[in-house]
């Protein structure tokens, strides 16, 4: 019989468990979002993620076995996220997997979140070999990686300041528009002429794959403030939302292609997973394949439900250990708030 | 009955097997940083030690749900949620007010514990003693939880009752008294929950009746979020939407 994994993630806003098996199959995924919770805020609360992800963990997990019919004893492993993330809120999926795991005795694996994130794209296309590279982008991540086998991976380089999702959320906030910023924009970008504003492509000096939204960010608000950001008020009425939307857009979307199909070249690789929140992104996405057209790579994009967080990542990365033969974790998994991928 | 403890709200956590009301097996330790790597590993040892495992269960699971310290709750919390449901076995959530009031000597009639919930207030709770109906034994109970309060507030409802401070803010609330502190005692102030205490509070408790849903157990906050305050909106409880 298949062996089946459940999968637990918590590193972030989202409470989510899954279960799939050996041949990554998923017989369940729940996801329980906090989102509006936070949007009140207008941005993840790490306190009130920690809360909601205690309240809801248990009834996350006993909706992912009973969606997929099961019950604990059908289950051979347990996969959880030990990092990266909100610590506060890792230590919940962590703690709760790890009681799990003693009351059970099925053994453990502590998943990097960013691993799970790629392996998302094995998930979506079973054909994928490796070497390939990835690009992680998301709220939290905007990263570069060569990925040569399971858990090897190697940092190719990452933004020096906000992530891509992070640079939607605060202009999305200057424009007043809803949080989380990626949909909003994306929808208000829609009708606007990405050539409108020139904003710039984030360079970082000396690093010519490394990427950087802070400038772009900035370069938003004084368009919006007037160059000498004297204007205390940003008066919308000046400008066209939908252009300045577009035109941002198309900005982070060009500094995401131009150094990845750089990044491609360089180590010479020939296949792209593009994962994370952002790639949810319909302009990336039409931008990626048009590209990867053009230079002969093929490009693995996520669906949607794949590339948010989500616990089938988890638990399709850890059956997919449990497949290569890895030994389980022993218990007292130190969760931490940086990727072991990070350099 | 067997009971597994977990004590993680206060600077020394701890868990321990309770056999029949007797300790058969306790661990310490320190609960900053890094607990979520400490408290699992000492759970398997204590279950080791009192010769439980996954297929030898205890009966039951009792764990501090503050108020506290947030992390160590959550930790311990989450912890206890994962055992009670892989067991499939009660879990009972003890107040660290209950257990903090069991410091105190006998004798004492009108205890008020009381921790430092920093930003010049603290967070405290009245109990007088009452003889358990179900057990026939002296125990405390809750008569008033102020919650979050100043020390000056704190000793005008005190007033002129005898009463015995327990807790990590009970000197502060003697000195507010000044030399009208006649009638305050003091127990040692550094004093936090003793996994212990929470055990045998929690089979009480669970004697009693009382069982949590393991599932949706939550710890007691001491406040809420910080952008919760600043806005003074509350968010709906459980607004997680699946």
């Amino acid at each position: 019989m298949t062996k089946l994994v459940l999968g637990i993630e918590s590193s972030c806003d989202e409470t989510a468990a899954a279960v799939v098996d050996e041949d990554q199959n998923v017989l369940s995924s729940v996801v329980a979002t906090q989102v509006e919770a936070h949007a009140e805020f207008g941005g993840v609360v790490p306190d009130l993620a920690a809360r909601m992800h205690t309240e809801a963990i248990g009834g996350v997990v006993t909706k992912a076995l009973k969606d997929a019919e099961l019950e604990l004893k059908d289950i051979s492993t347990i996969a959880v996220t030990q990092m990266p993330g909100l610590i506060g809120s890792l230590l919940v999926g962590v703690s709760f997997a790890e009681g799990l795991s003693l009351s059970t005795g099925l053994p453990l694996y502590g998943i990097d979140h960013i691993e799970g994130h790629i392996w998302s794209g094995f998930m979506q296309d079973p054909s994928l070999t490796w070497p390939l590279m990835a690009l992680v982008v998301s709220g939290g991540h905007t990263a570069l990686y060569r990925y040569d086998g399971l858990g090897q991976i190697t940092m190719i380089s990452r933004t020096v300041d906000d992530a891509a999702g992070e640079a939607f959320d605060k202009v999305a906030a200057l424009l007043k528009l809803s949080y989380p910023g990626g949909p909003s924009v994306q929808k208000a970008a829609e009708t606007g002429n990405p050539k409108a504003f020139k904003f710039p492509r984030g360079q970082v000096k000396k690093k010519p794959l490394h990427f950087s939204f802070s400038g772009l960010k900035t370069s938003v608000l004084y368009t919006l403030k007037g160059q000498d950001g004297l204007r205390s008020d940003i008066n919308l009425e000046n400008y066209s939302v939908p252009d300045v939307a577009a035109s941002f857009q198309e900005a982070v979307v060009d500094a995401l292609i131009s150094k990845t199909f750089k990044a491609l070249e360089a180590e010479k690789l020939k296949t792209l997973i593009v994962c994370g929140g952002v790639a949810a992104n319909s302009r990336l996405r039409e931008r990626l394949q048009e590209r990867g057209e053009k230079r002969r790579i093929k490009v693995v994009v996520p669906p949607l439900k794949l590339c948010t967080d989500n616990a089938m990542m988890i638990a399709g990365l850890g059956a997919a250990y449990l497949k290569e033969g890895r030994a389980p974790d022993s218990i007292g998994l130190d969760a931490k708030a940086r990727s072991s991928l990070s350099r | 009955m067997i009971v597994l403890a977990i004590e993680t709200a206060g600077p020394v956590g701890g868990v321990a097997i309770i056999a029949s009301g007797r300790l058969t097996s306790k661990i310490e330790f320190q609960t900053q940083g890094q607990l979520g790597a400490r408290l699992t590993p000492a759970i398997d040892k204590v279950m080791k030690e009192a010769g439980l495992s996954h297929d030898v269960p205890p009966d039951m699971i009792t764990v501090d749900i503050g108020p506290g310290s947030y992390t160590g709750i959550r930790v311990g919390l989450a912890a206890a949620k994962g055992l009670a449901f892989g067991w499939q076995r009660p879990l009972v959530g003890v107040s660290s007010m209950n257990a903090l009031a069991e410091e105190a000597p006998e004798g004492s009639e009108k205890v008020v514990t009381v921790i430092d919930a920093r930003k010049g207030e603290v967070y405290a709770s009245i109990f007088d003693r009452v003889k358990d109906p179900a057990t026939n034994l002296m125990a405390w109970r809750l008569v008033f939880s102020p919650g979050i309060i100043s020390p000056v507030k704190l000793a005008e409802k005190i007033g002129d009752d005898q009463v015995t401070l327990v807790g990590n803010a009970a000197n502060t609330i003697r000195q507010v008294f000044g030399k009208n502190a006649k009638n305050v005692e003091v127990v040692d102030t550094q004093v936090w929950p003793d996994v212990e205490k929470i055990g045998q509070l929690g089979s009480r408790l669970y004697q009693r009746g009382r069982l949590d849903d393991a599932l949706s157990l939550t710890p007691v906050y001491m406040r809420p979020t910080a952008p919760e305050m600043a806005t003074g909106r509350k968010r709906k409880r459980s607004t997680s939407k699946i």
